[in-house]
């Protein structure tokens, strides 16, 4: 791994910086408090922390009699993507949750020894909360190796039927059509059979991904550049791309996604009033709502199951649209490989009270899940000449959809499309380590050169990946936006020696990465203060309810803050947002006070007139 | 009034279009000038109303379980569909709508019965208040080349034109006179824009009844008088706005374009903009688009191209663009014209005033500019917009793509214009409405006829005592911007949803930042206005000040952007098995969010009511 990030040393930084924002300990910890809090929301204590980065109560319940950390993969043993802590639900043990990890498919990994594996869907703690707080959960997973002799699995059934309670039902979103999955038995996977999982009921939605998603970006940025076309030729061509379809698509999944779990939307909008008053919920509304379990998954569990359950917790989780909130939600759910088969876990409590309206979205679970694979998926973006079979812009998709998301809701999400940019600049080509690689493990420990997999891939993830991607990214992004896209020049002098002798001294000896030791994280630059201020929402407010975006075509643009970047002039629209940006930030105290503020002080204050009465 | 059978129907069913919800369950009933639903289901008091002017079609559809379906499309978009329980009650709605949306006499058009409780002086001076002689003082005229002219004052020249034009100085009434004879319908050329800095001009007139030799000594004499206004430049452009074919065509019946052989050192240009049928069943085809339930990406695309509507827009706009050019660039005048000079003319002529002038991009310059440029000029807005009972072949969407390129560039230049969409949306509305006496008739003559400013008012005094509203909080000012230069390739022209799906609240962005920056705005104005009097209380209280927190601290964040509640939409076409229960209207955010709002300003003001007070106490 002789890439520039690993020689990158901005004077600002240091090199630990960032890589360890949200450790596990932590947020487990944060989960077990969140617990506790909504049981006393119940009894009509508001609960104010509705961010749950930065506000671990110290004191928080003991909460390890329901869960445990789990230290099983510690040395990557038992699983190479998984990160080595774990939370574990204390009423499952590792015997169950191996078994039942053969019956999920592990990435890339199908006929190797088993490891417990990509997704595992976890037991949560219902039974062991109390009666009201019954827990939901968005699970996340990889398909079930049914196979074409239609294996079952009894610990994955138990697993899967000890999320629910009895007589509830849960939603299994297969991202890929009946058709389909159904194949997929003839190469060892599948779906769930309603015999066996008789309280799932199953709910296809195909997402397109992999190399149709790429040709369609293709096509796209193709069309976009083709300056001379006339305007039905750029309608008809914008049609056949079918990227705004994607788009459409993939917000239509989440939704349902988050509609299943969550009925929050339906029963408030019927009291009015808690509009004005979203402090005093009327408890009779918990009665009538009813939501359910969540299970999304496509073949491996690493693409379109990633776009969906994201998207879904940013519509939900209002935690999730902060800065640093979906710094999070990015490090766990594409990067970082958290433990994530139970991705949300609520109580009904906080579902539909607008006491507590953030529906938080635990990421607790039995067994981790790979994450996004960037170094395979992100590698030429549109120009990828040589048909990289892996190759896919999975996340470009997401971000899009989280920008149609900050259109239709300008107000509520805390980052601009800014940040949207510089996380796609960063995941093709980037002077930071955080979008590094495939999986945790090869984060910490580097690739090992000899199995199939990384056989396959070798040239395309060593350094002649990292010279396409810089060249790509030049290709895409055009030449006079070397101010605004630092990689794309300093990639310039990210060799020190001649590119093909790092490829030859690569290929002759095994990778070791250690990225979190030798490069910058992405997050410790964004969030220096003067960095972090140019990728702030003026415009943000706190909004705990649910945002449920519109997916009619009408409502859905074509980005062209992405896909024009570099061929529309921004002048005027950028003088546009520093007017809003004056604007709103004049609304803010301090400057309002100026000259008013000092006025009432001496006014209102008693104690100023008898001075002045003196 | 004698139109109307049943002024009430009880138990009427209003239906939504985009969502499986509930319908509305209300009354509606029939005013001499509105249709109006008030919804009894909604627990705010929800009223719909509908302007029978607005009403561009009626149609009962045939019978569902629910009742009788009436649906009601309006000229401004708004589509509703209402369900009736008894076929006497929706066949008798039905007729009176459709006598009271087709009115045959212009005696019955609103605006002869709308009464603001206004007096006669102060009506007066609204319809002074655009007086186009000013703008061309502003323009410099009269200068040693132009002057404004009476010499059709009778109509004498031209029954289309107002009593006062501006013409070269050199074209005497002869030439005037003669050229008014080799042009359509004797719409001779006349100064629609003169750009100051170099003399360039636009101008605007009908086509030449050339046929297929016919010339003019008057008219060639014209243009050239017109060329030589402009010492600055050699030449001068004459653009027919009309694809060539169809020019062509007119030929044969004698009209047709000028032959680049007649006229001294002009460069002639056609421009293919589309004809009024062309645009109209192109609206048509849109609209369809919009209306579809639930359409897929492809097929919305499809229908968007298949409709050709923003490939019209972007013809107009590149007509308009290619004018502002000519002018500022080339340093060139321009002749623009079409069939009649009316519909194409008016569009592009305006649009390139808008690029080159920024004085039309404020409240009043685009006042004037339609004044001018629609009003004046002779658009046939009665025609064109259908305000009474006609030729359905003569309604066209001429007004609504002008309008809409203007918001195309709002799309570009975010700050360049004073006023926002609304006032767009406001303007549009009022075109059809009939409310106001401005854009009633078709040319000057006839308004004078039907005495429209002895009993109708202006609309521009009402839309400016809406200012707040309708402004731009984004506008940097007069003197921010010059002269506009639009990109115009394909992927600039937008889908316009707040136009043509402006009534589907659900598609729109759910919180609208517009809203947010001019409460800020008018915050802010009302702080620095209690700002400066308390500073002039201030030299009473002079003295140490202290540093407590104060009370004012907590007015700052007033908040304009408290949560809104939206519901989810159906996001498949089967609907989520899970939430069968309670669905209901999502349309209350729209009033009650007003009302917070209006709340929240008044506790506001008391705050600093308050603080007001407490020194007087003391």
């Amino acid at each position: 791994m002789m890439m520039y990030p690993f020689f990158y040393r901005p004077e600002s930084l240091k090199l630990e910086e960032g890589w360890y924002l949200f450790p596990l300990e932590r947020y487990f910890q944060q989960i077990a408090s969140q617990v506790s809090l909504e049981g006393r929301d119940l009894t009509g204590l508001g609960s104010d922390s509705p961010h749950p980065w930065r506000e671990a109560p110290a004191a928080a319940p003991d909460p390890t009699s329901q869960w445990r950390l789990s230290d099983v993969n510690r040395d990557f043993t038992a699983c190479p993507t998984y990160p080595p802590a774990v939370i574990v639900p204390a009423a499952v043990d590792d015997d169950t949750l191996r078994k039942a990890a053969r019956f999920r498919q592990a990435l890339g990994r199908r006929r190797l020894e088993a490891p417990p594996s990509c997704g595992v869907p976890s037991v949560p703690p219902s039974s062991r909360c109390s009666p009201s707080l019954t827990l939901q959960a968005m699970l996340r997973s990889s398909q079930p190796l049914t196979g074409p002799n239609r294996k079952r699995c009894r610990e994955d059934e138990t697993l899967l039927g000890t999320v629910l309670d009895e007589g509830e039902r849960g939603f299994i979103i297969d991202t890929r059509s009946a058709q389909a999955a159904k194949q997929a038995r003839m190469t060892g996977g599948g779906t769930e059979p309603k015999s066996s999982y008789p309280q799932w009921r199953r709910l296809h939605r195909p997402l397109e991904r992999g190399r149709p998603l790429q040709e369609s970006f293709i096509k796209l940025v193709e069309a976009c550049n083709d300056t001379s076309i006339n305007m039905d030729r750029w309608l008809s061509r914008l049609e056949s791309c079918r990227w705004l379809s994607h788009v459409k698509a993939a917000l239509s999944t989440a939704c349902l996604a988050a509609q299943c779990m969550d009925s929050v939307a339906q029963t408030s909008s019927v009291i009015p009033g808690s509009l004005a008053q979203p402090a005093s919920p009327p408890l009779s509304v918990l009665a009538r709502r009813e939501e359910a379990s969540v299970l999304v998954h496509g073949a491996e569990g690493t693409d379109t199951t990633l776009l969906v359950t994201a998207l879904a917790q940013v519509i939900l989780d209002p935690s999730c649209r902060t800065l640093a909130g979906f710094q999070g939600l990015l490090e766990r759910e594409w990067i970082e490989v958290r433990p994530a088969v139970l991705r949300g876990l609520r109580t009904r409590a906080q579902l539909g009270t607008p006491c507590s309206p953030s529906p938080l979205l635990f990421p607790l679970g039995g067994v981790p899940q790979a994450g996004h694979p960037f170094h395979l998926r992100c590698a030429r973006s549109a120009y990828s000449h040589a048909r990289l079979k892996q190759e896919a812009p999975l996340f470009l998709l997401f971000l899009d959809c989280v920008w149609q998301l900050s259109r239709q809701f300008p107000f509520s999400l805390e980052f601009g499309e800014r940040l949207l940019l510089t996380l796609f600049d960063n995941a093709y080509a980037s002077t930071y380590g955080t979008f590094l690689c495939n999986n945790e493990k090869e984060r910490r420990v580097g690739r090992e050169v000899g199995t199939p997999q990384c056989r396959g891939h070798h040239r395309a993830l060593g350094a002649d990946s990292a010279v396409a991607r810089a060249g790509a990214y030049a290709a895409f992004t055009l030449p006079d936006g070397a101010e605004r896209s630092p990689p794309s020049h300093s990639l310039g002098h990210a060799w020190p020696h001649d590119p093909r002798q790092g490829l030859k001294r690569l290929s002759t000896l095994p990778c070791l990465c250690k990225v979190k030791e030798s490069t910058h994280s992405l997050w410790a630059w964004l969030n220096q203060p003067g960095e972090k201020k140019k990728y702030l929402n003026p415009l943000y407010s706190h909004n705990a309810l649910v945002i449920w975006p519109s997916v009619e075509p009408q409502s859905i643009q074509l980005w062209q803050g992405l896909f024009f970047r570099w061929i529309r002039a921004s002048h005027y629209l950028d003088e546009a947002w520093a007017e809003i940006q004056r604007l709103a930030e004049g609304n803010d105290p301090p400057v309002k006070e100026s000259a008013g503020n000092r006025l009432s002080r001496s006014l209102s204050d008693p104690a100023a007139w008898t001075e002045n009465e003196r | 009034m004698e139109h109307i059978t049943t002024p009430k129907v009880e138990n009427v069913k209003l239906l939504d279009r985009y969502t499986n919800r509930k319908a509305a369950n209300g009354t509606l009933y029939l005013t001499a000038t509105h249709l109006i639903y008030v919804d009894a289901s909604a627990e705010v008091r929800k009223e719909t109303w509908i302007l029978h002017h607005h009403i561009a079609t009626v149609e009962k559809l045939p019978l569902t379980t629910a009742g009788y379906p009436l649906l009601i499309h309006c000229k401004n978009f708004h589509v509703a569909h209402f369900v009736i329980g008894q076929e006497r009650d929706c066949h008798e709605v039905y007729t009176s709508l459709l006598k009271l949306s087709q009115p045959v006499k212009p005696e019955e058009l609103y605006a002869f019965s709308y009464n603001p409780k206004m007096s006669k002086e102060n009506r007066e001076i609204g319809w002074k208040l655009i007086d186009l002689k000013v703008d061309y003082q502003r323009m410099g005229i009269p200068n040693d080349y132009w002057e404004m002219t009476d010499v059709n004052k009778d109509y004498e020249v031209c029954n289309t034109y107002p009593p006062e034009i501006v013409v070269p100085r050199a074209a005497n009434k002869a030439v005037v006179i003669g050229s008014s004879r080799f042009r359509s319908r004797g719409r001779i050329p006349v100064l629609s824009y003169l750009y100051k800095e170099n003399n360039a001009a636009i101008c605007r007139c009908s086509q030449p009844l050339a046929g297929f030799s016919a010339r003019c000594l008057e008219d060639e004499q014209m243009l050239q008088a017109i060329r030589e206004a402009n010492p600055g430049s050699p030449f001068m452009y004459v653009v027919d706005t009309r694809p060539k074919l169809n020019a062509m065509a007119n030929r044969a019946a004698g009209k047709g374009y000028e032959n680049e052989d007649n006229y001294d050192n002009i460069r002639f240009k056609f421009i293919g903009i589309e004809n009024i049928h062309v645009m109209r069943n192109s609206l048509q085809k849109l609209l369809e688009v919009c209306e579809t339930k639930s359409p897929s990406m492809s097929d919305f695309l499809t229908g968007l191209e298949n409709s050709g509507w923003l490939r019209h827009i972007k013809a107009v706009m590149d007509a308009g663009v290619f004018l502002a050019k000519a002018v500022k660039d080339e340093k060139a005048s321009v002749l623009v014209h079409c069939s009649d000079g009316w519909d194409r003319t008016a569009q592009v002529c305006s649009l390139a005033s808008l690029l080159l002038d920024p004085f039309y991009r404020t409240f009043k310059g685009f006042m004037v500019l339609i004044e001018k440029e629609w009003i004046a000029m002779g658009h046939k807005f009665s025609h064109r917009c259908g305000h009474l009972d006609g030729d359905p072949k003569e309604v066209s969407p001429v007004f609504t793509q002008f309008v809409e390129c203007v918001w195309q560039l709002m799309q570009q230049f975010p700050c360049t214009f004073e006023f926002n969409e609304r006032f767009l949306l406001e303007i549009h509305d009022h075109v059809y409405s009939c409310q106001f006496g401005n854009f009633l008739g078709t040319c000057h003559k006839e308004r004078e006829d039907l005495k429209i400013f002895e009993k109708a008012h202006s609309l521009w005094p009402f839309l400016l005592q809406k200012k707040q509203e309708l402004r731009n909080p984004l506008y940097r000012g007069f003197t921010a911007y010059k002269e506009l230069q639009p990109n115009t390739l394909p992927f600039s022209f937008q889908f316009w949803c707040g136009m043509y799906n402006r009534f589907d609240k659900g598609m729109h962005p759910k919180q609208c930042v517009l809203d947010h920056l001019l409460s800020c705005i008018s915050q802010k104005m009302k702080l620095e206005d209690n700002a400066s009097e308390l500073e002039n209380k201030l030299p009473f209280l002079d003295g140490p000040l202290p540093s407590e927190a104060c009370s004012l601290s907590k007015v700052g964040r007033v908040a304009s952007k408290t949560p809104m509640l939206n519901t989810p939409q159906d996001y498949e076409v089967e609907p989520p098995p899970v939430l069968s229960n309670g669905a209901s209207a999502e349309d209350i955010d729209v009033m009650s969010d007003v009302d917070q709002k209006h709340k929240e300003n008044l506790s506001h003001h008391q705050d600093l009511h308050d603080l007001n007070v407490t020194p007087l106490t003391f």
